[in-house]
């Protein structure tokens, strides 16, 4: 207690010197704030936009009982099959806790033939009408949502690209997954727009789950996985113990795991995260040279301070008592110094983020990760600022306070007679 | 001055420290953002765009660069012989030639999927002058084909090795290759070794201990042409079409270097439980078969074209974007029934980026003159989406060399100040003997200006070191670059640039406060040092 009444009497004593350490630390916590909030939104950007499309949030999955001894030895898992899904569907529905259960899909390259034009290459997805999750992340910029048999759900972009019109009836033709041809007459029943849209998403063509999964080739109450999905607020874990139970119960072979134990990162959310590296050595640079600079000014400001050391030693005080008080000090200030910047960092990312950034142009959509620029936030940033901050603290402490409290109290007093 | 220096060493060392950590960090930044901004450039032009493309009026690509849909149908362009002829009379001109880009499916010998794939189709002789950031990194780089030639030479993006998809290793099994548990290990071994006793020779195994010991035993034996006859007749009494399927695909090889993998897959055929799905390495010399839409649009149910293709190297890549594969042109023509001339751009690239204007000037002209409405597009075009990348990422450096400057403008000006308070006893003498104010100002300017001076020598040299060492092993991380790396140039600009930053800045920030001493009396110094 009195070792922080001293800290905060000198604080104020060495207001203006402090002050600068203050503005500067406060001015690299900003930028660090900012350039790594650039990354966390390029993140949430692709969490929220391309991978959402073709990897959809799971909690839970159920899988035949081989299915991941198979996968863990890179074996074709394409006949590796539920076989009775529908009934599974409202099994796994049944269980408490349970929001959604949908037929996994997959991205199946295909090609489309409109108005005499085959267009190549295209992403056909399915879509579950039961999956609400999914139609959170775009919207019906112009027709109806999927809801019959035969329609598809073209990207907004493809009107324009392609020259078709909602009604319109073209043929899906290509490969089915076992690699015989395959070909179906569908309607276009409208354009999507994803809210965080990407290039890769342009050839997506959603059809609803059932033809989907006839077109690719399998029965139609056939499905590779069903994703489970939990309600809010409950935990997984507990759902999965319920399944279980359930599938026990009623003897069904079926394999029930957490999504979260077999997690495999997407290629785009690696090559952000592969960024978000390089902008972490960056800040490191900037770092340093920060540390190298408050070290400067702390080591000038306590050799102007021999008198008020001398004085300490004087009224009895030790060496770690009084490292304590000048290492709170520094910390304090430090401290300060980067929570301001990382709260003028907030209200920046407040700002811009309401500011509603967004653009079509493929860069854009490339290096923001989506189509709305937004600057995320995350607790790792906010660690990494802090943490560093703290070293920095640590350093400056051990380089010059060891040195600068080496002062004789008579020495000290007969300076500054 | 020089006594000034001497007599505050100290103070003057730690300003030199920190203005050289400085101008080091610039002097490595500022050569990072020009390096990432010209190998951007320089790597999608060196791969795909070339600096110029000539397009068909209505190309795809003239209406939107980064369109993702392309069509069975394709608008072409024909410019004869005397075009090209013309071309290459022009000085500026590298390289150029009619290229033909298609995407397409391959499958592997035993018509199972390998993966999609980009092509561009160009003449073999021209490829290497044409696409030169196209390195071999594997096998050949040689794509000539002729009449004769049972399959199309075919040089393979690396797309697999670039993204950690390694290939399984051809020569022997690994453990991951092995279906069963580490308990059921000893059991396999065991039938294994008593089906084969001539490769089991180390025979019997422990378990998992040997394994190592069974692994290489069992490699030993992979390479031998006539494996198939060791075949226990158990195998054989009852007709199984996978073990047939296996054999007949050894026996119909012709490569000595597909053998170890063709003898994996009998032994996959005979023990399907045991030993895991074996996908076909991709590597030099392996045959596939390519399946490409073909150009004229007939109807629905159009049957791809399959060209006999077999990969004669491998090359590099731009790793965010398309992946390129080469073909040469003349087969290409050839197999999808195109005419001598057809092409779906024409691909130049320039001896010097700087008569991009002009020759695209000149080519516009010729095409008009020849009463052509091809269109001419330059890479600023044609690679929105890439150089964007670097645009962005030359922002960012930009904004950490402002985080730079912003530090050592503060840190001088407070180091000045501190210097200001402690010499005051100094600087009152000295206008006590007769210097005036603007005299002192300016020994002290000239103090900071020569410490700055030899701290930028010195960060310049540090700066430099990095560079160097960038040059020689590649900053790691840099997924946008082929080979993962981007490799350093030792520029003069990014040194100029870092002497232009700082010197004026830290003198103009010493000379701020230090011009408050303007007023100053030598009296109140000295009273105020006492």
């Amino acid at each position: 207690m009195l070792a922080l009444k001293i800290v905060l009497r000198n604080l104020r004593s060495h207001m203006r010197k402090n002050v600068i350490i203050f503005t500067v630390t406060t001015c690299v916590c900003l930028f660090l704030f900012l350039f790594l909030a650039f990354s966390d939104g390029e993140l949430y950007n692709i969490k929220n936009g391309i991978s959402s499309f073709i990897y959809p949030s799971a909690d839970i999955f159920a899988a035949t009982p081989e299915y991941l001894s198979k996968r863990e030895h890179n074996e074709n898992l394409k006949e590796e099959t539920l076989k009775d899904a529908q009934e599974l569907k409202k099994q796994i529905t049944s269980v408490p806790g349970v929001s959604e259960a949908l037929v996994q899909g997959y991205r199946l390259p295909t090609n489309l033939f409109a108005h005499g034009q085959k267009y190549l290459n295209l992403a056909l997805m399915p879509l579950d009408p039961g999956d609400l999750t999914i139609r959170t992340k775009f919207k019906i910029t112009e027709g109806a949502d999927l809801t019959l048999g035969d329609g598809i759900l073209l990207h907004y972009s493809m009107k324009k690209s392609m020259k078709v019109s909602v009604g319109d009836e073209v043929t899906l033709v290509g490969e089915d997954s076992f690699g015989q041809i395959t070909s179906r007459k569908a309607r276009i029943t409208g354009f999507f727009e994803p809210y965080q849209d990407n290039v890769n998403l342009f050839t997506l063509v959603y059809l609803p789950i059932d033809s989907f999964m006839s077109y690719a080739g399998y029965a139609p109450n056939e499905a590779r996985q069903i994703i489970i999905r939990v309600s809010r607020g409950t935990q997984a874990k507990k759902v999965l113990e319920g399944l279980k139970a359930k599938a026990a119960a009623e003897g069904t072979p079926v394999l029930y795991y957490l999504a979260s134990d077999f997690k495999q990162e997407d290629p785009w959310s690696m090559i952000f995260r592969m960024i978000r590296m390089v902008l972490i050595a960056a800040t490191m640079i900037t770092l340093l040279i920060t540390a190298f600079g408050i070290m400067n000014v702390t080591s000038t400001n306590l050799a102007e301070r021999k008198k008020e050391i001398g004085t300490y030693y004087c009224l009895g005080a030790e060496p770690p008592f009084l490292m304590l008080i000048y290492t709170l000090e520094i910390f304090i200030v430090n401290f300060a110094g980067s929570v301001a910047g990382i709260a003028g960092g907030l209200i920046i990312r407040l700002i811009i983020n309401a500011m509603n950034i967004t653009s079509t142009n493929p860069g854009f959509l490339v290096v923001a990760g989506g189509s709305r620029f937004t600057l995320g936030f995350s607790f790792g940033s906010v660690f990494w600022i802090t943490g560093g901050i703290c070293v920095l603290t640590v350093l400056t402490a051990l380089t010059t306070l060891v040195k600068a409290l080496r002062v004789s109290p008579v020495v000290a007093v007969r300076e500054t007679e | 001055m020089i006594r000034g220096l001497q007599r505050h060493r100290k103070k003057g060392r730690r300003l030199f420290v920190l203005m050289a950590l400085c101008s080091a960090a610039l002097v490595f930044l500022l050569t990072f953002r020009s390096d990432f901004q010209q190998k951007n450039r320089d790597q999608v032009i060196g791969l795909q765009t070339g600096h110029l493309e000539i397009l068909p009026p209505d190309s795809r690509l003239l209406a939107n660069s980064a369109n993702f849909t392309e069509t069975e149908e394709v608008p072409l362009l024909h410019l004869g012989t005397d075009f090209d002829k013309w071309l290459h009379s022009l000085p500026e001109i590298e390289e150029a030639a009619p290229v033909i880009s298609r995407y397409g499916n391959s499958y592997n010998i035993d018509s199972e999927y390998e993966g999609w794939i980009s092509l561009i189709a160009v003449d073999a002789k021209r490829k290497e002058r044409l696409f030169p950031v196209a390195t071999v990194v594997s096998g050949s780089g040689d794509i000539t084909w002729n009449e004769g030639m049972p399959s199309v030479p075919l040089l393979r993006n690396r797309m697999q090795t670039e993204w950690g998809e390694k290939n399984a290793d051809a020569s022997r099994f690994d453990r991951k290759e092995l279906r069963m548990s580490d308990e059921k290990l000893p059991d396999f071994m065991s039938r294994i070794s008593l089906d084969f006793p001539s490769i089991f020779k180390s025979a019997p195994y422990a378990g998992k201990e040997d394994l190592q010991k069974f692994l290489n035993d069992w490699k030993a034996s992979l390479s031998d042409a006539k494996l198939f006859e060791k075949i226990p007749p158990k195998f054989t009494e009852n007709y199984d079409w996978k073990i047939d399927d296996a054999v007949t695909s050894f026996n119909n090889n012709k490569d000595p270097a597909n053998i170890s993998f063709l003898n994996k897959r009998i032994f996959k055929a005979l023990y399907p439980d045991d030993i895991a799905y074996l996908s076909e390495p991709i590597i030099p010399g392996k045959e596939i078969s390519l399946q490409l839409a073909p150009f004229t649009t007939k109807g629905i149910n159009e049957l791809p074209v399959v060209i006999p293709a077999q990969y004669v190297g491998m090359c590099e890549i731009e790793p965010l974007y398309v992946p390129n594969s080469f073909i040469d042109i003349n087969a290409f023509r050839k197999y999808m029934g195109l005419d001598d001339t057809s092409a779906t751009a024409w691909v130049i690239r320039l001896k010097d980026i700087r008569a991009l204007a002009s020759v695209k000037a000149k080519i516009v002209a010729k095409l008009i003159e020849m009463g052509s409405d091809a269109k001419v597009a330059d890479y600023t075009f044609l690679a929105q989406m890439n150089l964007t990348t670097g645009l962005a990422f030359g922002v960012v450096i930009s904004i950490l060399i402002v985080i730079f400057v912003v530090i050592l403008l503060i840190f001088t000006i407070n180091l000045v100040l501190m210097s200001m308070i402690q010499r005051r006893k100094e600087i009152g003498t000295g206008l006590a003997l007769g210097l005036d104010n603007m005299q002192t100002v300016i020994i002290m300017t000239g103090e900071v200006a020569a410490i700055v001076v030899v701290s930028c020598i010195g960060g310049s040299l540090i700066g430099a070191i990095f560079v160097v060492i960038g040059m020689q092993f590649g900053i790691p991380g840099m997924i946008f670059f082929t080979g993962g790396k981007l490799y350093m140039t030792l520029q003069l600009m990014p040194f100029v640039l870092t002497w232009l930053i700082i010197l004026p800045t830290s003198i103009i920030a010493a000379f701020i406060p230090l011009s408050r001493m303007r007023k100053y009396l030598p009296v109140d110094l000295l009273k105020e040092a006492t």
